[in-house]
């Protein structure tokens, strides 16, 4: 499987909800970076593998999503980009939003994610948070 | 497709628009391109399907509407006809004066005859949007 297959396949189990797939490809120290906006829960970074669940959980405890695509994909190298769209509701305030998102990955020659940032509207989501 | 010449025209607008030249930057932008800017429709520069005619607009308002300490694409990379830079910016917005620090992200694809045909950019759009907000 290449870096662009890995990535495409963390996005088809996430939409599955299989978070320990998308775990299994990921490196010890993987850096899981996103904006860090304290008005977005689903926009937190964590360091090491073992604390991305943080990251899931807070997506799952806080929106419903219902769409996620990721339709376009790009790679060179150890870098994979994917982006593309979707839309959830605010589980605290019952709004939702629409935001484009990017994330990007980076590999190692084993395999395994060392680097994935995610980038998105920050600012239509932290509007259907604010209550 | 040309890979080092596509990235050789992401850089070549960087730099453009580095010197405030825009035209540079039309001249290799395609008349029916998909232009989108980040942070429609809260921050003053963003855009959907902005059309070539109002790019020009897009740095107008940008200029109008941030100071920029740093602007900084630090790495590219292509595939077919798609390049993806990633890079930092750094300034304070106008008129408000409100300090933003952000990666940013941007995605260009061109058309057969080497001109650009698509733009996403995405920057930390909540961040910034503060020194927007009354």
């Amino acid at each position: 499987m290449n870096y662009k297959e890995i990535a495409q396949n963390s996005i088809a189990n996430f939409l599955k909800g299989d978070v320990n797939a998308i775990l299994n490809v990921l490196d010890e120290n993987v850096e899981w970076i996103n904006p860090d906006a304290p008005e977005v829960p689903v926009a937190v970074s964590v360091k090491g593998k073992n604390n991305v669940p943080k990251f899931f959980s807070a997506v799952a405890e806080t929106v419903d999503i219902s769409r996620f695509e990721i339709n376009n994909y790009i790679a060179e190298g150890p870098k994979v980009v994917g982006w593309g769209s979707y839309d959830a509701k605010v589980k605290s305030t019952g709004k939702s939003f629409t935001t484009p998102l990017i994330m990007t990955w980076e590999f190692n020659p084993q395999g395994k994610c060392v680097k994935w940032q995610g980038y998105t509207n920050t600012s239509a989501q932290a509007k259907a948070f604010a209550k | 497709m040309d890979r080092s010449k596509n990235i050789q025209t992401v850089q070549n607008m960087y730099s453009d628009f580095g010197k405030g030249n825009i035209q540079g930057i039309m001249d290799v932008v395609a008349d029916n391109v998909s232009w989108n800017d980040a942070g429609y429709p809260d921050l003053p520069f963003g855009s959907e399907n902005r059309p070539k005619n109002d790019i020009p607009n897009f740095f107008k308002t940008l200029s109008e509407s941030v100071n920029y300490s740093r602007f900084e694409p630090q790495e590219f990379y292509a595939d077919g006809n798609a390049v993806v830079a990633v890079g930092h910016h750094e300034g304070v917005t106008k008129p408000k004066n409100v300090h933003f620090s952000s990666p940013w992200i941007m995605l260009w694809k061109f058309n057969d005859a080497g001109k650009v045909s698509y733009v996403r950019t995405f920057i930390d759009t909540n961040e910034i949007g503060k020194g927007f907000r009354n």
